[in-house]
């Protein structure tokens, strides 16, 4: 993808090395050469990236081990067929698990996945591996995931629920999400905003401001965004550490890990849910924390998303990775009042104190 | 008003028609030229995009109302309710006798039933008078609000989206321009929100118009006028003026009042509770 940043140099000198060399201009698909493109502009100048983009992705987060420096796949067949086998393995090796209560409709979860032929999200380092983390980071890490072991489900109190289930926010930077995932982009000379359909909205000045003083820490940070060519450069800090994900999958779907996944520096048994933690947001201090986000339109409905994480506190070297979005001109983003109907997390505290009391009583009973 | 200029720098050069002629002709002009300067889009329309907030009291009570103590007495004065002068035109917000009743068990118990108090949506036109910035985003047929309060947002339909699939907190919002006041159109509500902290309330069935007239580059006249038939035995109208933000660098911060309203919602039933 250095290549790519290197055609949309600024102004005239990105014309300049476009006439100059042969254009490669790497596409969602993959790796199919094609003229780079220019999008429409705004009445003020600058690219117009607006509408409404959905990111959806069957890519997953880290590559697969055995598909070891294969970084493409040579075709959707191929794809298919990998996908199938991996499927299949999962099946095998699936320790049983708890009864089956039931989950969301497939009504939930219609997908629309962006057609993407890469084997991981991560494109650097180039192995599409995590770098590893640094020794404290691990430390904690580690410590975090004994504490969710052994809270998984005892709900003893909000504060140890997943953001989303509390209807707080989603993960920042954004990677891939089940469903409701359709963004709605608008700018007005001087900003650009991004609506996430959930629950996460980014207002981004393009004036060249400073960032916000440093002790005010936000969910999604603090954005500054620039044009380099046709590239939108959004440079964040002032992210906050409270973010928390899910319960590792292996212990919610009984050791099953779902075809999109982020991977993990500990290894394959902890599959999905983690990256929240894997970026640095698990409570512990992290002020080093940058994220520089690039966001390329490569076609008329395609807009190359990717997003460099940089935290020395956290990680021995920086990470990117890369996510197509695809526009969606049928998809309207609608409010998404989750919190005011929240009765699932009360539900869950009322059923896990109610649990206790069944215990103590059969405790005492036991007793007489 | 647009029409007017000419007639008014008419009436200022011929300042001897009289003293009361020329004052009023100074005041006419002042609003004439800051019209004029009021920024505008490619295509000519005000261009509304920028930082806004009211300074009044209307998220306290619509109708006026003098000071009242806090509901929470460790608040004291910082809690109180301030005075203001009320932003009804005509005074009263005219309920059917059951509504009148029901606005005042509101009142009785504001700190648990105020959706605000809950970080729930807004609504509208309340999301306007909140003590909290809001920001708009004007573009060729786009129009977008977000709200500081919890980041409420609106797409305004500036492009017809025909009728509206679902009810919302927010409603569903059909604007559109006369002369150079944004109309906004607002259906299809739930009946949860409220108007204020006074308890002032509707039904599914309010309708809400929304007008923006800008008056200078700085402000901004608004003025909501509210149908419901179910609660109100006529439509009436609220009025209040909007301030451009113009503190440098300005920006929305986040107040994601979610996370700050758990333990009040929750904390009954975590297992170690707070100290409340």
């Amino acid at each position: 993808m250095i290549r790519v940043r290197q055609v949309f140099l600024a102004g005239a000198l990105a014309t300049l090395v476009v006439t100059a060399t042969p254009s490669i201009v790497v596409t969602v698909e993959g790796q199919q050469p094609r003229a780079p493109y220019t999008p429409a502009r705004t009445p003020w100048g600058g690219p117009d990236l607006q509408g409404v983009f959905d990111f959806q992705s069957d890519v997953p987060f880290q590559r697969p081990l055995d598909l070891g420096n294969k970084s493409v796949f040579a075709s959707p067949e191929e794809k298919a067929a990998y996908q199938k086998q991996a499927r299949a393995n999962q099946a095998r090796s699936a320790p049983p698990g708890g009864p089956n209560v039931g989950s969301y409709g497939a009504e939930w979860t219609p997908r629309n996945v962006v057609p993407n032929l890469r084997t991981s999200l991560l494109q650097d380092p180039p192995d599409g591996r995590l770098p590893p983390m640094t020794p404290e980071a691990l430390k904690n890490y580690q410590a975090l995931t004994n504490y969710r072991r052994a809270h998984l489900n005892t709900y003893e109190t909000y504060s140890d629920v997943g953001t989303y289930e509390r209807c707080l926010s989603r993960p920042m930077p954004r990677v891939n999400q089940g469903y409701n995932s359709g963004t709605l982009i608008v700018q007005s000379p001087g900003w650009i905003v991004f609506i996430y359909e959930q629950l996460d909205t980014r207002i981004i000045p393009l004036d060249g401001r400073p960032h916000i003083d440093p002790n005010i820490r936000q969910w999604n940070g603090d954005s500054r965004g620039h044009w380099v060519g046709t590239t939108l450069v959004v440079e964040t800090t002032n992210l906050s550490d409270k973010q928390k994900g899910f319960p590792p999958a292996d212990l919610l779907r009984g050791g099953r890990e779902g075809l999109v996944t982020t991977g993990s520096p500990l290894g394959d048994d902890i599959p999905v849910g983690v990256l929240y933690d894997e970026l640095g947001r698990s409570g512990y201090p992290q002020g080093n924390f940058r994220l520089t986000e690039r966001y390329t339109p490569v076609d008329a409905n395609t807009m190359n998303y990717e997003a460099t994480v940089e935290d020395p506190t956290t990680w021995t070297r920086p990470f990117t990775y890369l996510m197509p979005w695809r526009r969606e001109p049928a998809y309207q983003v609608y409010e998404y009042a989750c919190h005011e109907t929240n009765y699932g997390l009360r539900n869950a505290l009322s059923g896990a104190r109610y649990q206790e009391r069944l215990a103590e009583e059969a405790a005492r009973t036991k007793g007489k | 008003m647009r029409a007017a200029p000419g007639r008014v720098v008419a009436v200022l050069l011929l300042g001897s028609a009289g003293v009361l002629a020329l004052a009023g002709g100074l005041v006419r002009a002042q609003v004439v030229a800051s019209q004029q300067s009021f920024p505008r889009t490619a295509d000519g329309k005000p261009d509304l995009s920028g930082i806004w907030q009211t300074i009044s009291t209307a998220n306290w009570d619509l109708e006026g109302h003098e000071a009242r103590p806090s509901p929470v007495l460790a608040l004291g004065a910082v809690g109180a309710v301030p005075p203001g002068l009320g932003v009804v035109e005509g005074g009263r917000i005219p309920y059917q006798g059951w509504a009148a009743a029901k606005k005042q068990e509101n009142a009785r118990n504001w700190l648990t039933l105020d959706p605000e108090i809950k970080c729930f949506l807004p609504g509208v036109p309340r999301a306007t008078y909140l003590p909290h910035p809001f920001q708009i985003f004007q573009s060729p047929g786009r129009l977008l609000i977000v709200y500081g309060y919890s980041y409420a947002r609106r797409e305004i339909n500036m492009v017809p989206r025909g009728k509206a699939p679902a009810d919302f907190w927010m409603g569903w919002s059909d604007g559109r321009w006369e002369g150079d006041t944004l109309v906004i159109d607002v259906t299809s509500f739930n009946d949860q929100s409220w108007f204020d902290r006074a308890g002032n309330f509707h039904s599914d069935q309010l309708h809400v118009i929304e007008r923006y007239t800008p008056v200078t580059p700085y402000h901004l006249a608004y003025e909501a006028t509210i149908e419901d038939p179910k609660v109100f035995t006529r439509s009436w109208k609220i009025s209040l003026p909007l301030y451009r933000v113009v503190d440098k660098n300005a920006q929305l911060l986040e107040f994601k009042c979610v996370e700050l309203t758990e333990e009040l919602l929750y904390g009954d039933l975590v297992k170690k509770p707070q100290a409340r």
